[in-house]
Order: structure tokens, then sequence, then C-alpha cells
């Protein structure tokens, strides 16, 4: 159970680490935690960790301050494995609920596989690369540019409802599609994004059509972003904002791909058979 | 009508110069149409209205007509004070663009005129569909068919879409039935309704919407085989497949078809997956396939209902083998090999309906036992054999083994070689250029079992190409099912079936389909007479005929002739051409013709003769024979008629001291002969014994008396018929007279003899006429030209001999004697 629960949230909190949590683990210090087993742990999260708590049953060390997050992770980790939701059953077996939430899945894959081209389209600083390790270095400039954090997503629980799910969903890709569109002029090459805030479009229509299912009253389109400016004074200033915004939409769809999975309800069937 | 076109000029320089002076002009005549565009075939109406302030304004006198491009049409006029009113109605408008104008005859001119369009609203836009590309650039294309009807009017095609969150309108170009939406326009999972509106000045038709799913209505790129494998158990084999392209695509959105196929190219039943109901999709457990089977599997995918993606290329796979299970059929054609104590059997087999080889590499063993390892008569992995057997041996097994093992045994009843038949007649025609229809007649017996149809092609050896069917007794006909070639022969036979053995069969030959011989026989000319000729060939190889020849047909022409035609039959190979101009050239080919079709070979040209040989040769003959009887007639009546007249007096000249008999005097044969050599003729030989005193006396005698000589001396050679001689001579025969210095029977004198010539005149007779033979020839040594005494010569070339010693063979007579010599030594 230990170890299940240590790989669990090493899972979790790997994948949110440039999620929805972006900035804030950038510039947070007290999100410290790294791996020991498994890939080299971020060098520069560990160069800013204060203190160590190893986890009983895992070789896993992580801060105090990381505790927070590590909690959320661990519970977002079992919730994605079938553990009982209090609105889940009552939605997840709706087939048109199940269908929408394939089409969304889709979706989701293909905005994540977008982004690694859409990246190398229209960013040609090398130093930005879209999984490097150095994008810590970047938080303040991202706090200068102005590029708010994503809507936080989480497994279902009482707090943490499916609407309140959905609707972070969709005002996450708000977010993303207006932070595109804010760039998008400045952009030298512009095919790829602009594709990619069709995607984000689609999967918002997706996002909001279960939504309706989900709350049937008071769902309308999202808004544009309020207050969103983003200050980009140089092509370099273009180059982080795009690069940023790439970043932390992967890791948002990434988030979202573990919510939207969370929410499928198996095939009675083990495996295909002729 | 010179005022006329004063007043006209007058006219145009009043007009002329009111624009000059700014002067604001109204329009000298208005042209009105019902309507510019009009469906075609519908009426028409136009007025045309000339003002009282136009220049060209004559009141009543006014003369108004109408052109419809070029046509006068009748219209009628008004008038009144002020204006001059024409009216034309066209009941049917069959222009689909024409120029209606308003003409002043008086003054020749044009007023007015409007351009009326005709032609038809458009037809509801038919098969409107939509199919998405996913790579990039996604988009959506539409497209549709405008109908068949032509408008003959610019007609717009605009395509509309709705979605839940927005309407969009697409202008079509000009002429192109089709529209791609792009994809800022698109949603790619959310419902879009889609229809085409078409419109033009006679009215619009919209087309009934389409809903579709963008994604849905996208047919994906053919999915990728990554592996498969063997399952555990037999009959089993997994396959793992991915798509390629739009991997992004939830793979429970996804419908799944596999195509299974045999190694023998048997398809199985195509299955479909609904990966929606499926855990995982992407691996595929294809079961109940029949073991160490190699397989070859392909799949396609849509997603939800779209299109189908073209099949994948396909990967293979083996099952697990067993051992073969189940039993063959079997057909034992046996015949004496020495009778009767050994068989010659060739057996052939087939699969039975439930038999499975259950593996790839089979064999058979054919065996005395049942336990294939003991008495093996014959191990192959072909599905005949042929192998001697002991007479005795009743029953022989077959078994089928794989690497899993061995089949159970089927016995087969070996039975000694039947020599009855009920088998009338066998036909055997092609059904559906696919199979044949095999039909025989048969004679009642009881003893009859049922009957084997075999087919074998003609055209190969091999009897691994034989293949049978038992049919039941009671049935008469069967259709062959095969990979039957066409153009091909093929042997069919069928055997009846006794309860102890299979009878003689009856065979019959049989094309699925037949086209023209692939060459045709060259002609050759055998003979060629004045006014015919003989053509032969030679029959084409069986590969090369492609179905039954029907006949060899001969077409010729000779110069300024008119094409004739003649015909042999399949089974000759020659032909003759009469009634044939003699002495004239001919052209002639041949075309030889199957039931499917024929083929011309090349052409040749010949000849006739000037004179039949035949025909000359046979008049010479018997002008040959008629002389020849003629003159055996006559010689027959001629001797008669010389015994009558003539006494038979023997022929000196054909006389010979060896061939002494009468019938020397017949001897035809000519006088060089080299198997009798130095032959010496005489007629007549004595032999007087004369003292030497008496030998002057006999000289003398012989010198003085030469006028009584006929019972003395004999001719030695020649004829009197020589030329030379008888022109001399004719009437003469020349005689000789030895005389030796010593007797007969005593030594060789040392003298030589002395020898007398004469001649009689003594008529020889007719038949000594026969032969003239030649100088006589000394074999031993040359001769001189004097040599020649009595005969002719010809080819002899005289050399010069000194030696006097040769004097006794200048004279045949002496020569002769000389034998006669040795002869009495």
């Amino acid at each position: 159970m230990l170890e299940y629960m240590c790989s669990n949230v090493q899972t979790a909190l790997t994948t949110l680490r440039l999620g929805s949590r972006f900035t804030s683990i950038l510039n947070d210090s007290s999100v410290g935690f790294y791996a020991r087993r498994g890939n080299t742990p971020d060098p520069a999260v560990r160069k800013r960790s204060a203190g160590f708590v190893l986890l009983p049953g895992c070789r896993q060390v992580l801060t105090v301050s990381d505790l927070p997050v590590a909690v959320f992770a661990f519970s977002m980790a079992t919730t994605t494995r079938g553990a009982p939701i209090p609105e889940k059953s009552a939605l997840v077996g709706n087939p048109q609920f199940q269908e929408i939430l394939k089409d969304s899945s889709s979706l989701t894959h293909k905005i994540l596989q977008s982004i690694p081209g859409a990246h190398r389209s229209c960013v040609n600083v090398e130093t930005l690369r879209l999984n490097s390790s150095e994008n810590y270095k970047l938080v303040t400039l991202a706090s200068t540019i102005g590029i708010p954090s994503a809507p936080a997503l989480s497994a279902l629980s009482d707090n943490f409802t499916l609407n309140t799910m959905l609707r972070h969903m969709l005002e996450g890709l708000q977010l993303h599609k207006d932070l595109l569109n804010h760039v998008l002029p400045r952009l030298e090459v512009k095919d790829m994004v602009i594709d990619l805030t069709h995607d984000l479009n689609d999967l918002s229509v997706q996002v909001l059509k279960m939504l309706k299912l989900a709350q049937r009253e008071g769902v309308s389109k999202p808004n544009p972003t309020l207050g969103l400016a983003l200050d980009l004074r140089g092509s370099y200033e273009v180059q982080v904002a795009i690069h940023l915004i790439l970043v932390q939409l992967q890791g948002f769809e990434q988030d979202m791909d573990r919510c939207l999975r969370s929410l499928e309800q198996n095939p009675l069937e083990e495996e295909a058979e002729y | 009508m010179i005022v006329t076109w004063m007043l006209l000029i007058a006219m145009l320089v009043a007009l002329v110069n009111g624009a000059w002076n700014g002067d604001n002009l109204n329009r000298c005549a208005d042209v009105q149409s019902s309507s510019p565009v009009v469906p075609l075939g519908s009426p028409v109406n136009a007025t045309c209205v000339v003002d009282k302030g136009c220049p060209l304004f004559l009141g009543q006198a006014v003369q108004l007509e109408w052109l419809l491009d070029s046509e006068v049409i009748p219209g009628s006029t008004e008038f009144n004070k002020n204006e001059t009113k024409s009216t034309v109605a066209i009941s049917s408008f069959n222009h689909t663009k024409a120029v209606l104008t308003c003409y002043i005859k008086n003054f020749d001119q044009i007023v007015g005129g409007v351009q009326i369009h005709a032609g038809y609203p458009p037809e509801v836009p038919q098969n409107l569909s939509c199919q998405a590309n996913l790579t990039r650039p996604i988009s959506l294309t539409c497209s549709w068919d405008p109908g068949e009807l032509q408008t003959y009017l610019h007609t717009s095609y605009s395509l509309h879409s709705k979605t839940r969150e927005s309407n969009y309108t697409y202008e079509a170009p000009a002429g192109v039935h089709r529209y791609t939406i792009p994809r800022s326009d698109l949603s790619l999972f959310s419902d879009m309704n889609i229809y085409v509106k078409a419109v033009n000045e006679l009215g619009q038709a919209i087309s009934t919407a389409i809903t579709l799913e963008p994604v849905s209505s996208a047919k994906l790129d053919p999915p990728k085989i990554e592996w498969i494998t063997v399952c555990k158990k037999p009959g089993c084999l997994q396959l793992k497949w991915i798509l390629i392209q739009n991997s992004w695509i939830h793979i429970r959105s996804l419908n799944l078809e596999v195509l299974v196929k045999a190694a023998d190219s048997s398809n199985l039943p195509i299955k479909q997956i609904d990966c929606n109901k499926t855990k995982n999709c992407d691996v595929v457990t294809l079961r109940s396939l029949l073991h160490g089977t190699q397989y070859w599997v392909q799949i396609r995918v849509r997603v939800k209902k779209g299109p189908w993606s073209e099949w994948s290329s396909s990967q293979t796979g083996v099952t697990l083998e067993s051992a073969p299970t189940g039993r063959f059929d079997t057909l034992a054609n046996v015949s004496w090999y020495r009778k009767p104590t050994q068989l010659n059997i060739s057996l052939f087999w087939k699969p039975s309906k439930q038999f499975n080889a259950n593996g790839q590499n089979i064999s058979y063993i054919i065996s005395r036992s049942h336990k294939p390892q003991l008495g093996i008569l014959c191990s192959t992995s072909w599905k005949y054999c042929t192998f001697p057997l002991s007479s005795r041996v009743k029953k022989v097994y077959l078994t089928a083994v794989n690497r899993a093992g061995k089949s159970p045994p089927t016995v087969i009843h070996i039975y000694p070689p039947q020599d009855q038949t009920t088998i009338q007649d066998v036909t055997a025609v092609p059904l559906d250029n696919q199979s044949f229809l095999v039909h025989w007649t048969h004679l009642v017996s009881t003893d009859l079992t049922g009957f084997v149809v075999e087919w074998r092609p003609m055209l190969k050896e091999n009897l691994s190409h034989v293949h049978f069917e038992k049919v039941d007794k009671n049935q008469t006909k069967l259709i062959l099912a095969g990979n039957f070639e066409p153009y091909k022969p093929y042997r069919i036979s069928v055997y009846p079936r006794y309860k102890h053995g299979i009878g003689l069969s009856h065979s019959v030959m049989a094309y699925l389909r037949q086209k023209a011989p692939s060459t045709v026989p060259e002609i050759k000319i055998k003979n060629t007479w004045m006014s015919s000729v003989e053509l032969t060939w030679e029959k084409i190889p069986l590969d090369q005929q492609n179905g039954f020849i029907q006949h060899y047909t001969i077409f010729y022409w000779g110069e300024k002739e008119a094409l004739k035609v003649q015909t042999a039959d399949s089974k000759t190979t020659e032909i003759i051409l009469k009634n044939l101009k003699p002495e004239s050239l001919y052209t002639a080919f041949m075309m030889l013709g199957t039931f499917g079709g024929s083929l011309n070979g090349s052409t040749i040209t010949f000849k006739t003769d000037h004179f039949d040989m035949m025909i000359t040769g046979s008049g010479v003959g018997v002008l040959l024979i008629i002389i020849i009887a003629f003159l055996a007639f006559f010689s027959i009546q001629k001797s008669r008629i010389k015994v009558r007249l003539w006494p038979d007096v023997p022929d000196p000249a054909n006389s010979s001291i060896k061939r002494w008999p009468p019938e020397s005097t017949q001897y035809t044969r000519g006088s060089w002969n080299n198997d009798e050599p130095n032959p010496k003729y005489l007629s007549h030989l004595s032999f007087l014994d004369l003292t030497t005193k008496l030998s002057k006396e006999e000289d003398d005698l012989w010198f003085n008396s030469t006028e009584d000589t006929s019972d003395l001396g004999e001719s030695l050679c020649g004829s009197p018929l020589i030329p030379e001689y008888t022109a001399s001579n004719s009437s003469s025969v020349p005689y000789a007279t030895v005389i030796f210095s010593a007797p007969c029977n005593s030594p060789a004198p040392e003298e030589p003899p002395a020898y007398l010539r004469s001649e009689s005149t003594q008529p020889l007779l007719e038949r000594e006429e026969s032969f003239s033979p030649q100088c006589y020839q000394n074999v031993v040594s040359g001769v001189k030209s004097e040599q020649c005494f009595f005969g002719q010569f010809q080819d002899y070339i005289p050399e010069t001999v000194d030696d006097p010693a040769i004097a006794w063979d200048d004279f045949p007579f002496l020569s002769a004697l000389s034998m006669y010599d040795n002869e009495s030594d």
C-alpha cells in the first residue's frame, strides 16, 4: 500500500510540476521535492529545497512545504485509479456524457501532440525548450510579462466537484486560447498556433457540452479572460511568452487528460476478439 | 427618298447640336419588356414608346418594327397625340439570350431595345456529401451534383453550415460544385448541419441538409498492423495495430474490421469490432483458426459511422500445429503389371471436407499396414503416388503426417482391374467460363455403385494436376469447378465404380474458352500441275491450338482472278486446288479457325505449270507403248517374212569361239565387255592339216580362188553394215584364211602363219544388223589403227607399237587360234 501510495504521489507530482501550478511551483520554493528513484531530479528544485521528509514505504524525499501539493497529488492519483466519487456514478453512466468524454479526450490528445510542433514552429530561441529543466529561470519573466497561471485541476472530491472541474477546464482552455491569441499577432509563423487555438476552441465546446449535461442550467460560453494584458516589449519577450504559454498549456492539458480519463467508464469486454 | 434622307440628316444635326449645347434631351424611345430574364419558352411582351419629343417622331406616318436579334417580328402600333406606342408579344421565347429592338423603318434607325435572357430555375442540388481531411491543414470538403438540367443562366451555389455555435455561408466559385470549409469554421466533434443553395434569376433551390460530425466524416489513413503473434493455444493469433496519422483519435471512437485470409486464399468472414465495447481494442485476438495454418490478416478502421479506411497492408502469422485430422477421398487406378501376381497402382487422393492438415509441411505415407511405419509403399508430399503391388494385397493405408503427428489412416481397398464399362457417352460443356458441366450416359448394371469423374490438363504431364470427384450412381452430371484455364485443353474421364473395382473410363477433351489459334501451319507446295496444285501442311501443336480446330480454309487467287476459298477438314493435312489457269501466278494463305476465332497465316505464291507433266508423261508413255508394240509387231511380222524369203544363215560376225551354241546368234550385248576380256566372235572355224608341201599351193589357191571361199573361210568379225565398209563394198563379206606352217597340235611354229583375206558376196542375214560389234580390242596390249578390220572404231586411241610379235594379236581370228592352241595344250 505504501509502495502504491509512493508511486502515485510521484506520478502525480511529476505531472503537476509543469502543469496547472506552473507559476506557483516556479515561484514557490516550498515545492522542492524530487524523486530519488527514477529519473534525475530537477536540480532547480533540489537547489531550493529547505528540508526533506521521507515518506514511509518509499524512497522519496519531500520538503515539509511540499506536503500540501503532495497530498493533492496523491488524492488525484488515487481518484484516477477509480476511487468512488460522489457525482461520478450518476453522470459517468450517461452514454452521451461518455461520448463527449471520448471526443474531449481525443482533442486533448490532439492538443498535446500539436504543442511540440507549434513550439518548434514559433520559438526560435534555442534555450527555450519545451521540456527543459531550465524553465524555472523564467518565472520572473513570466510574471513580468503577465502570464496568469492556469486554473487548478484536481481529482473529484467533495470540495472539487465535477462542475468545478469542468468549469476550471473551461476557464483554463479559454485562458490559453486568449493568451495564444494575444501573442499570435507578434509571431512570424502562426499556422500551427492558430490550429492550436482552433483545437482549444473545439475542446471548449466539448467541455461546455459536458458542463451542460452536468449543470443543465446557467451554462454559457466562457467569456474572454478579463484583464489579460501581456507586456511584450521585444521579440525576446514574445518568444518567452509563447514558450511559457505552451509549457503551461502542455501541463494543463496533461491534467485535463488525467481528469477526463478518471471519468471514463471502462467497457465490459477485456479484449477485442475475432 | 432624298427628302427622307435630308430630313434624317437634319434631325441628326439637331440632335448633335442639342448634345453639344448641353440640352437635356429625352430618350427618343423607351423600350420595356415584361422581364429581362424569363423562363425558356415562356411568353415575352415588350413595348416601345416613341415620344413626341423624338426628332424621329412621325405620328401615324411612322413605321415601327420589332427585331429579335436580326429577325423581324410583328408588333402592333398605337398612335396618339404625344406618342407612338408599339407592342410586341412573343408567345414562346426560345432563345437563351436575345436582343429585342425597336426599329423605325422610315429612318432605318434602332431607337431602343432590351436584352432578354431565358433559361430555367436551378434544380435542387443532389448528392451533397462532405468528407473531412484530418491531416494538416484540416478541412471539410463538400461536393454536390447540380443536376442534369442546364439552366442557361448564371447560377450561383452557396454552401451553408450551421453548428450550435455559429453559422457560415460560403459561395462556391462559378462552375465549381464543391467547397472546402477551412479549419477555423469547423468544430471537429460537433454536428454540423450542411446544405447547398442554388440561386439564379429565375429562382432558388435548396438541397437536402446533411448532418455530420467532421471527424466522423473523415476517411482515415489505413492503420498499421505492428505485429502478429501466436497465442499459447492452437488455432489462435493476436495482432496489435496502431493509427499512424491520427493517433490522437480516441481508440474507443473507432470501429475495426478484420479480414483474415487462409493460406489457400480462402477468406474468412470479415469481422467487425466496435472498439467502444472493448477495453484493449488495439490488440485483437483471432480465435477458432485452423491449427498450423498460415493466415494473412488485414484491418481497416473508421471513426464511428464514418467511411472505412483502405485496408492495411497484410501481415501473416502461423497458428500452432497439431496432428492432422480427418480422412481422404481416394481414387485407385489399378492395372496389371505382371498378371496375375503384380499390380500397378496409381493412387490419387484429396482431403475430405472433414480433413484438417493442422500443419504446413504435410506429407503422406501409403503403407500395407495401418501403422504407417510398417510396410511403407510410398512416402510423398504430393497427393498421388504410383507403385507396384502384389495382387494378394487387398488393402493399403494412407496417412497424413506433419511435425506434430499423424492422422488416422484412410483404408483403400485394392481391386483387380475391371475390363468392363457401362459408360456410353460423355459430354463436357463450359459453364459460366469458369467450370465444366459434365454429362454422361450409362448402361444399367447391378454392380454399379457410382462414378468417378477425373479431369486433368492435357498440357501438363505431372500427375499432380489430376483431379477427381466421386459421385453417386444416380447422378449423371457434375459441375467441375476448379482453376480451369481458358484456351487450354482438358481431358475429362468418367469411370464406372463397381462393387469390386473401377471399370474402363470414357474420356472427352474440352476447352473452357476458345480463341483463335496461336499459329497457322506453313503451307508447302507438294505438287504443281497445269491446272491444279497440291498443298500440304503439318498440324500445329496442341498448346497452340487454343480450341478445337474446325477446318483449314485456303484462300487463293490468281492475277485478275476473284478470290476462291477451299476448306479441308481438321483431320487432313493436304488439299488440292483445282481449276487453276496454266502458267499463272497464284497467291494463297491459310485461315485456321477454332470455335473461338480464326487466324490467317502467311501468304505463299505458286505458279502452275506450262504443260501438264502427268498428262504429257502419260501421253508420251502411251505413245511409246504404241511404238514399241508396233515395232514388236512389225519385227515379228518381218522375221516371218524373212524366214520365208531368206533361209536362216548363221552370222559369222556374231560367232564366238567360246560361245558357239546357236543361241549366240541372239547375243545382243555390246562388244565392249570387260568381264569377258578379249572376246572373239567367229562365225565358223575349220582346222585343216596341210602338209608343208601343200602350203605353197594352198597359198596360191587362196590367192587365186577368191571367188569360191564360202565353204572354207568364215567371217571373222565386224559387220557388213559398217559404214565405211559398206560404202566401199556393200555386197561382199570379208573372210580370212590362216595357214600355219605346222600341224594344229604341234608347238607354235617358228614362222608366223600367213593369212588370206577374202570377201564373200553372199548376203548376210538381216538379224545380224541388230548389233554391230565394234573393233576388236586387244586388252593385253595396244593396237594399231589397222587392227580395226571389220568393226567401227570409235573411242580407241591408237598407240604406236613397234613390236612385230604383236602381229598375232592384230587379228582376233589369230588370237582365237592361239587360245585354241592353249586349250589343246
